[in-house]
């Protein structure tokens, strides 16, 4: 998804039950091992400005305000938040950041 | 905040969230690109172009969120052409760029979307599996696919013409074979013959070898096999070895033949067979050899490794630095 004029400009949603342990570095513990509800990965991919703003912020912000721009998405009058909503267990929050890798390949038709 | 689903934004189908008719009128935009004429002396950014489209400032929005995020950049540092300058005077930089660095200068978004409009618009995904894929591909071949066909032997002692041969003592004819047969199943014996055999004609650009010689190349690939290393450690092994003795300029055609019991290297010329042979002088310390491994039967090189062979090399005292120490370690005495 697309969010314009937004901390996260873009989100790519996994259903991840099954590809969690693909997509998932190994050194990463998930906090609630074997989730019984269903898994979900959404990837924010934010560069150029969007990236610059987060150079100087924590991981825990980052994620932060990454959940809250999903609370504005999809959140409603009933379940405003995703973190207090009960529906939802958050597993883990990674910021990655590609500032100093050399290459980056992406697939520029695939994404748009 | 202006939310659109990728779909969406694609084809300008739904105002999606606010989105309005500045999501399509913006996706029309960029659709269009691949269709601009080059002009090289127009300076035009991304945003620029968009806003003499009339696109409005929800649309550019998506754009710059959708479009330019993805090209790791924004619409106002996307060029629209780039100069002519640079792309004749510089290789191109590459296609995309992080926000640190200059976006790419030479290769406008309008080139970009040139490079990608051969595709048609939109993204495909296979009903079923890739087996769709290979089906396809194998209805065009001739014969068809077989499988469950083992391949016991490999001749391709006539030019142009391999032979297969089957463990039923069938035969099958082609103009070339791709092995794929792992290392590990040719050490098991599974292709009792000729099992492996590489062409390279090898003009030192390709097959990823350019700042070294074929010859190195070449060793690099009996290391890299022997041992397990990656190609590009063996290359740089064997260029630390072999010092600069090579002649680095050099275009040879070089067939290397693997056999399960043999191990066969020709080439048609030799530019520097002295400095190679400098090069695999018993410096390496090698000083006996183990007789049950690979036959080395070189036309132009068991000359070199002649000598060496005659005198008795181990195994033993070769350093795991030393890699080509270590294949010539693997070398039974002829």
């Amino acid at each position: 998804m697309v969010c314009s004029n937004s901390f996260i400009p873009e989100f790519w949603f996994e259903d991840a039950e099954t590809k969690t342990g693909a997509l998932m570095p190994e050194s990463v513990v998930l906090e609630h091992p074997a989730p019984k509800k269903p898994t979900y990965l959404a990837t924010g991919f934010a560069c150029a400005r969007a990236a610059e703003l987060m150079a100087s912020m924590s991981k825990e912000e980052i994620v932060a305000r990454t959940l809250a721009q999903l609370d504005e998405m999809f959140g409603n009058k009933q379940y405003t938040t995703l973190l207090r909503d009960n529906r939802y267990d958050l597993n883990c929050g990674l910021v990655r950041s590609f500032a100093r890798s050399s290459i980056i390949v992406v697939s520029h038709q695939s994404c748009r | 905040m202006c939310v659109l689903a990728l779909d969406q934004l694609l084809t300008g189908s739904s105002g999606g969230g606010g989105g309005g008719g500045g999501g399509g009128s913006a996706n029309n935009a960029v659709w269009s690109l691949w269709k601009e004429e080059i002009n090289y002396n127009d300076p035009r950014t991304l945003e620029q172009y968009l806003l003499d489209k009339g696109v409005s400032d929800e649309g550019r929005a998506l754009i710059e969120a959708g479009y330019s995020n993805t090209l790791c950049s924004t619409s106002d540092r996307l060029p629209l052409y780039g100069t002519l300058t640079l792309a004749l005077r510089a290789p191109p930089p590459p296609l995309l760029s992080c926000s640190r660095c200059s976006p790419p200068s030479s290769q406008g978004v309008v080139r970009l979307e040139q490079a990608w409009s051969g595709d048609g618009g939109g993204d495909y995904r296979l009903d079923d599996s890739m087996a769709a894929v290979i089906n396809n591909m194998a209805s065009k071949v001739n014969g068809g696919v077989r499988v469950g066909w083992p391949v016991v032997s490999v001749d391709y002692s006539r030019p142009g013409v391999v032979t297969l041969t089957n463990e039923k003592g069938e035969t099958l004819q082609a103009s070339s074979v791709v092995s794929t047969v792992p290392v590990a199943v040719l050490k098991r014996g599974a292709l009792l013959s000729l099992s492996l055999c590489v062409s390279y004609r090898c003009d030192t650009s390709r097959v990823g070898c350019s700042r070294y010689s074929t010859e190195q190349a070449l060793l690099a690939v009996l290391v890299c096999d022997a041992l397990s290393l990656s190609l590009s450690r063996a290359m740089q092994a064997i260029s630390r070895s072999t010092r600069h003795c090579l002649d680095r300029t050099r275009t040879l055609s070089i067939r290397l033949v693997r056999d399960y019991n043999k191990l066969s290297l020709l080439h048609s010329s030799c530019h520097d067979r002295r400095s190679l042979a400098n090069s695999l002088t018993p410096r390496n310390n090698l000083t006996s050899l183990h007789h049950d491994r690979h036959v080395f039967v070189c036309q132009d090189l068991s000359r070199i490794l002649a000598p060496l062979l005659a005198r008795g090399v181990a195994r033993s005292t070769c350093a795991a630095s030393e890699p080509l120490a270590c294949l010539l370690g693997c070398l039974p005495a002829c």
